[in-house]
């Protein structure tokens, strides 16, 4: 691992984002690491940054679009499962980056599958046992979400 | 008496006395007098006692020991003859057919059949004569002649009274012999009296015989319906079966159909008996040994020898679709159920003669024939019948009567025997030595001998049936790319067989690592599409991806279109590649590709693509070439549209440039003079400053300086028209384009589309229940359906604050009365500081006019970049919120997970939504917009941006216009806001949503410059009210009194002000409208064509014109 941590926030939604970005950087103060996060809004910007730079974290939502929403661009596709697309990448390049998943949908549907919550747990830790770090439920008005990424980032750079 | 009764199960259990009592006063009924005030016919007696009666031997089946009930019935029975209802004959009076009870509780399917069999063989001497009479009508179907076998069920009925049988029997030779009007109008007749079930199952009846209603269809559509009702369970089976014979196989849901017709006639319960006696014996592994033999004993009670003999029909079927010359058939029935059973085989084929006979199904059920094949339909085709027989250890003969299950024994026979009549076919020859191969485990013999069977012509079931078997054996065999191969060719030849190819066990369970390795790459793609399409498993959609991206690597591709020459010239077969590009390289595929990057390379990508295709000249080449231009039609409206979104904050700067020019050109030329004469600068500009924002304070002082007061009114008054201008100013346009109706429409259409939003039905009332709260009232417990729909109407509430707040409070050129408008144009000492050197260095109030908008646009950018981020993360936070509390509300009720997957979807298309609303939030670009757009373009647009904001409103438009006509941005800016204000008008206010035909004409006359435009749409009866007449002579004495200012403002319901303010600006313009007679609305408007260099103008059918702009000046 480098001595910077570099890590790679993939979120849409922009508040959202920046309330992990804090949270992410608190933590990384408190485990003392130099921590460098770099933003990525849909899945085709987080392929991209992952097929040009290295990171040693990853803390990915789910439900993504397919391309950054900016003006005059929707998005393209919305892809519920955007965030398994990024697990797919990473298993395509062989890459061994810890991810943690930040989603605020109790339950996520694919078009005909419905998962919830529990259920992407478990398929992301069978399928993924080495790089799935574990997933939080996101909820603004409730803390415990930050308390969790704390004690998830502890154990992977404590460790 | 009350505390004598009895209570069975919670139920009330009664005596033979009482339900003698139930009988008499059913009889009693009959003799009802009929008064003015309750006046009765004849056959509503009929029914009110007949529905009583049945009740009392329902109860009576329920309540009493056996020897008490059957002399309950007997006596039940006489004391009804006595009284002429139903019971001595076989059948019933029309009017009192299918009065059946409440509910039916069946007993074991044993006992029912015995009970039935005892029903029947009272009536033996009746039952006798009957089956005489029905064998006589089968005779006249089978020689074709549906006169005499019509003639045969009206003289049935005359003797024994009506049943479903004689009735599904007239309705399908009136049919056959008259058509669809007729067939309708003897429904109709037939079901004048009846009750309101045996209405439903009369016109039921009639709707299955029409030509145009498909057997599948017909069966969705009924279950749906018998679902939705408030009927039971058990009576919601025998609907089902009644309607189109769907019977289970368990005991208990063929004794409950039996049970019911126990209750309707016994011509039915014979042929129900009939029926379920074949189906038990037909799927034996579901029934004890007990109840085959009360079916058996029925059979032969009721004298059913079957006139076809299944292996017989199936011996045909298979020779059919092997293609070995058929067997002699006997009889016209044999040989269309044969044909039918065949084209269920056949992979082929289309599928006429399979939807045929299941039309025949619904509609012939009194035809014997038919019984014990019902399972015909979901018999397997050929090609998954030869995998099995091969694979498997068939038995060769089974005791089983299914057809599947005959067949595949039949076949089975046939590869293990040389001498079997079916090794005629090549085919079976190839198959059965290989199966020999297969068992030694010779794989490859067994694969080469299949492989060298295969027909030349592959477009047929035959061929099918080896590609299907190759690849399952390739698969055994571990030959992995040579199944991925076999696979690929079968699939793409024929669809329909890429359910049975072995494409689970190639792909479960494996990940992309071991997949990338294969060198087949195209062939893998379009089997990870085949697998995708049906396992749905998002991961290899993924792979699919990566394996397209590795084959443009390999061929050094860095687009997708750069590929279709090097596939082509590496000679995979046509059929493939076209497969490939067309269907593997769908959008969702391409929009992560490389080099992609943005939604519109996407739509080029695929167009492209597409074109490359079409130049390898295949027979689809015309399809690919329509849905290219298809494509290249929606970018160029995607992109006209993203041109109107990113003029949402507007201003018509020509229109407040030349008002500006025309007012206070004089001042202006007077500021300059007082310049040149050293009065220019004042001291302090905090002065001018004080000027310019509170003008009126000043009025009654003298200047400090002469020259700087001035020019203070002067900025004062550009702004004030940039600003507030009633036609053309920022605050006018955004009412226009933003807050009238498009953020209401961009935060609910996508809510109202799949039902999670109510909507009040005046103001100050409750929310109604959405569509999407209604369907889930039936799956949780009743007692939470208020807290369900209180959820609903709170999140509704909220969704409708957060747009009034964006509507009525943000959305606003800030002022005092709009505190939190977010557009404030304030100008600080800097701003004027520059805009008075601008002002001294302009020649004209023109040059000066200009420069002071492009100065208000920069000051007022600086702002809005900032607003835009608060807006967008402020109605994001909110959306978010809302959808937790309702998603929290929605968990505390259990309710499923398809509609809390629905509510994510929604939130997420909302946070998209709230990311647009905000997009909105810039200053306009439009004058550097070189672009010239067609009339006809904008009408698309506008009829888009309409059907976009507006859930379900589907207009039909028709649009006759000057097809040369180009407009510049600004001429684009100003006819698509008319035409959307026009055709929003009608989506709101016609009634009729759907299917509206909608026609727009629009027409140049050269002579005055003006563009015409009429607009005409239909209307529904109600729209058109006296106070609607009455409102529209308002608005038009507006009009003529130029006092639609105000109306303009609002920013609903005034439409046709807004419309007359961008009109009106000119007096050569004008605006009419009114009710026409058809019921319809028309609108005719105006707009002035300004043509800066009219000798190049040629229109209507001339040469070009070239862009110009347009607007009422």
């Amino acid at each position: 691992m480098s001595s910077t941590v570099r890590a790679l926030l993939i979120e849409d939604d922009d508040a959202k984002g920046q309330t992990v970005y804090g949270s992410l950087n608190r933590e990384f103060s408190r485990l003392k690491i130099l921590g460098d996060v770099t933003f990525a809004g849909s899945v085709q910007s987080a392929i991209e940054w992952l097929k040009r730079d290295s990171f040693d974290l990853i803390v990915a939502d789910m439900s993504l679009p397919t391309f950054d929403v900016k003006n005059a661009e929707s998005g393209g596709s919305p892809r519920p499962l955007g965030g398994l697309e990024v697990f797919d990448f990473l298993e395509r390049l062989g890459l061994k980056v810890p991810v943690i998943v930040i989603t605020s949908y109790p339950v996520i549907s694919d078009g005909s599958t419905h998962m919830k919550f529990s259920e992407l747990e478990a398929t992301l830790s069978l399928d993924f046992p080495d790089i799935f770090i574990g997933s939080i439920y996101y909820d603004s008005t409730f803390t415990n979400w930050d308390e969790k990424l704390g004690h998830m980032l502890n154990n992977i750079f404590k460790a | 008496m009350q505390k004598n009764i009895k209570k069975v199960g919670g139920r009330r259990r009664y005596s033979v006395d009482e339900l003698r009592n139930m009988v008499r006063g059913a009889i009693a009924q009959l003799r009802t007098p009929s008064t003015p005030e309750h006046p009765l016919e004849s056959w509503q007696r009929q029914q009110a006692a007949q529905s009583q009666i049945s009740q009392a031997l329902e109860f009576g089946r329920r309540d009493l020991l056996i020897p008490v009930r059957d002399a309950f019935e007997k006596w039940a029975e006489e004391t009804q003859a006595e009284h002429d209802i139903n019971s001595q004959r076989m059948g019933s009076r029309a009017e009192n057919l299918g009065i059946l009870p409440e509910r039916i509780e069946p007993n074991t399917l044993e006992a029912e059949l015995s009970r039935s069999l005892d029903i029947l063989s009272k009536k033996d001497t009746l039952l006798q004569k009957i089956l005489v009479q029905i064998t006589e009508y089968r005779e006249a179907i089978e020689s074709g002649d549906f006169d005499i076998a019509l003639n045969k069920i009206e003289e049935i009925e005359r003797e024994h009274g009506v049943s479903y049988f004689s009735i599904e029997a007239k309705l399908s030779h009136v049919y056959e012999k008259f058509g669809t009007d007729e067939l309708k109008k003897t429904a109709r007749t037939l079901a004048l009296h009846g009750r309101s079930l045996q209405r439903f199952f009369i016109y039921n009846f009639g709707v299955r015989n029409e030509p145009s209603q498909g057997a599948a269809r017909f069966k969705i559509n009924i279950k749906r319906r018998i679902e939705s009702s408030a009927i039971n369970q058990n009576l919601q089976a025998y609907c089902r079966f009644r309607l189109y014979g769907d019977i289970t196989t368990t005991s208990r849901g063929v004794a409950l159909i039996i049970a019911y017709d126990q209750y309707t006639t016994k011509i039915d319960l014979y042929f129900t008996l009939l029926r379920a006696c074949t189906h038990i014996l037909a799927n034996s592994p579901a029934f004890s040994s007990a109840e085959i033999e009360a079916a058996k004993k029925t059979i032969n009670f009721l004298q059913f020898t079957p006139s076809l003999t299944l292996e017989r029909i199936c011996e045909g079927a298979l020779r059919r679709v092997l293609r070995i010359s058929p067997a002699v058939v006997e009889s016209n029935t044999e040989s269309f159920i044969t044909i039918g059973i065949a084209s269920f085989l056949s992979t082929h084929g289309d599928g006429l003669a399979s939807e045929d006979f299941e039309k025949a199904q619904l509609n012939r059920s009194r035809c014997l024939e038919f019984y014990g094949i019902e399972d015909a339909g979901t018999s397997q085709n050929l090609p998954a019948l030869a995998l099995s027989c091969l694979m498997e250890d068939v038995q060769p003969f089974s005791t089983s009567k299914s057809v599947n299950q005959i067949l595949k024994s039949r076949l089975s026979a046939a590869l293990e025997s040389t001498s079997d009549d079916l090794q005629a076919s090549e085919a079976v020859r190839a198959l059965s030595r290989a199966k020999k191969f297969h068992r030694a485990g010779q794989m490859g013999e067994a694969i080469e001998c299949l492989r060298s069977a295969l027909p030349v012509e592959t477009k047929n079931s035959v061929a099918d049936m080896l590609l299907v078997c190759v690849a399952h054996l390739q698969l055994e065999s571990d030959d992995r790319e040579g199944a991925l191969r076999t696979i690929a060719a079968a699939g793409v030849a024929n669809e329909r067989i890429i359910p049975i190819l072995p494409l689970d066990n190639l792909f479960q369970n494996t990940r992309w690592k071991v997949l990338a390795e294969y060198n087949a790459k195209s062939e893998l793609a379009i089997c990870l599409d085949f697998y995708v399409r049906n396992s749905g498993d998002r991961k290899f959609r993924s792979y699919k991806r990566y394996s397209v991206e590795d084959l443009m690597e390999s061929n050094g591709a860095t687009q997708l279109s750069e590929l279709v020459k090097p596939l082509h010239e590496s000679g995979i077969q046509l059929e493939l590649l076209e497969y490939f590009f067309h269907y593997v390289c769908d959008v969702y595929t391409i929009e992560l590709l490389p080099n992609i990057g943005r939604s519109k390379a996407v739509m080029e990508t695929r167009a492209l693509l597409l074109r490359e295709l079409a130049k390898l000249q295949t027979a689809s080449d015309y399809l690919y070439i329509q849905e290219a231009q298809d494509i290249e039609s929606q970018i160029e409206l995607t992109d006209v549209l993203d041109v109107l979104d990113g003029s949402k904050v507007y201003v018509d700067e020509r229109a407040i440039t030349n008002a500006v020019n025309a007012e206070l050109s004089a001042d202006f030329q007077r500021y300059l003079r007082l310049v040149e004469s050293g009065v220019g600068q004042s001291e302090s500009l905090a002065t001018v400053l004080q000027n310019l924002n509170s003008p009126t304070a000043k009025t009654f002082q003298i200047p400090d300086n002469e020259a700087d007061n001035l020019f203070a009114e002067i900025l004062s008054q550009i702004k004030e028209k940039f600003l507030f201008d009633p036609a053309a100013g920022l605050d006018i346009i955004i009412g226009r384009r933003i807050r009238h109706g498009t953020i209401a429409s961009e935060l609910r259409a996508p809510l109202e589309r799949v039902g999670l939003i109510g909507q009040r039905p005046r103001v100050g009332a409750g929310y109604a229940p959405p569509d999407a709260a209604l369907s889930i009232t039936s799956k949780i417990d009743p007692k939470y359906k208020k807290y369900l729909f209180a959820a609903f109407a709170r999140f509704s509430e909220a969704i409708d604050l957060q747009i009034a707040v964006l509507r009525d409070e943000m959305f606003h050129v800030t002022t005092k009365t709009k505190p939190r408008g977010i557009f404030e144009l304030q100008l600080g000492i800097g701003a004027l500081a520059l805009s008075r050197s601008v002002a001294q260095s302009c020649v004209t109030i023109d040059n000066f006019s200009r420069e002071c908008l492009s100065l208000f646009w920069y000051f007022l950018s600086l702002r809005l970049d900032t607003v835009k981020k608060t807006v967008e993360s402020d109605l994001r936070k909110s959306l978010q919120s809302t959808f937790s509390k309702l998603v929290k509300e929605l968990n505390s009720l259990s309710v499923n997970d398809e509609l809390l997957a629905q509510v994510q979807q929604s939130s997420e298309e909302l946070q998209r939504r709230a990311a647009n609303i905000a997009s909105w939030i810039r200053v306009p670009n439009m004058e550097a917009d070189p672009r010239s757009y067609s009339m006809r373009q904008i009408v698309d647009v506008a009829v888009a941006v309409v059907c976009g904001q507006r859930a379900g409103f589907k207009p039909i438009v028709n649009a006759i216009v000057p097809d040369s006509m180009q407009l510049d941005a600004h001429g684009f800016s100003i006819v698509s806001d008319a035409l959307y204000i026009a055709i929003d008008n009608i989506s709101q206010r016609s009634g009729k949503k759907v299917d509206n035909k909608v026609n727009i004409t629009i027409s140049f006359d050269s002579q005055v410059s003006i563009i015409n435009f009429l607009i005409e749409n239909e209307i529904t009866n109600n729209a058109r009210t006296p106070e609607k007449i009455q409102q529209l002579e308002r608005i038009r004495n507006n009009i003529r009194s130029k006092a639609f200012g105000d109306s303009a403002r609002r920013d609903k319901g005034s439409g046709l002000s807004k419309l007359a303010a961008i009109v009106m600006q000119d007096r050569k313009a004008c605006i009419d409208f009114d009710f026409t007679s058809k019921p319809g609305f028309y609108l005719k408007f105006d707009l002035v064509y300004v043509n800066s260099n009219p000798s190049t103008v040629a229109l209507n059918g001339h040469d070009s014109l070239p862009a110009q702009e347009v607007g009422a000046l």
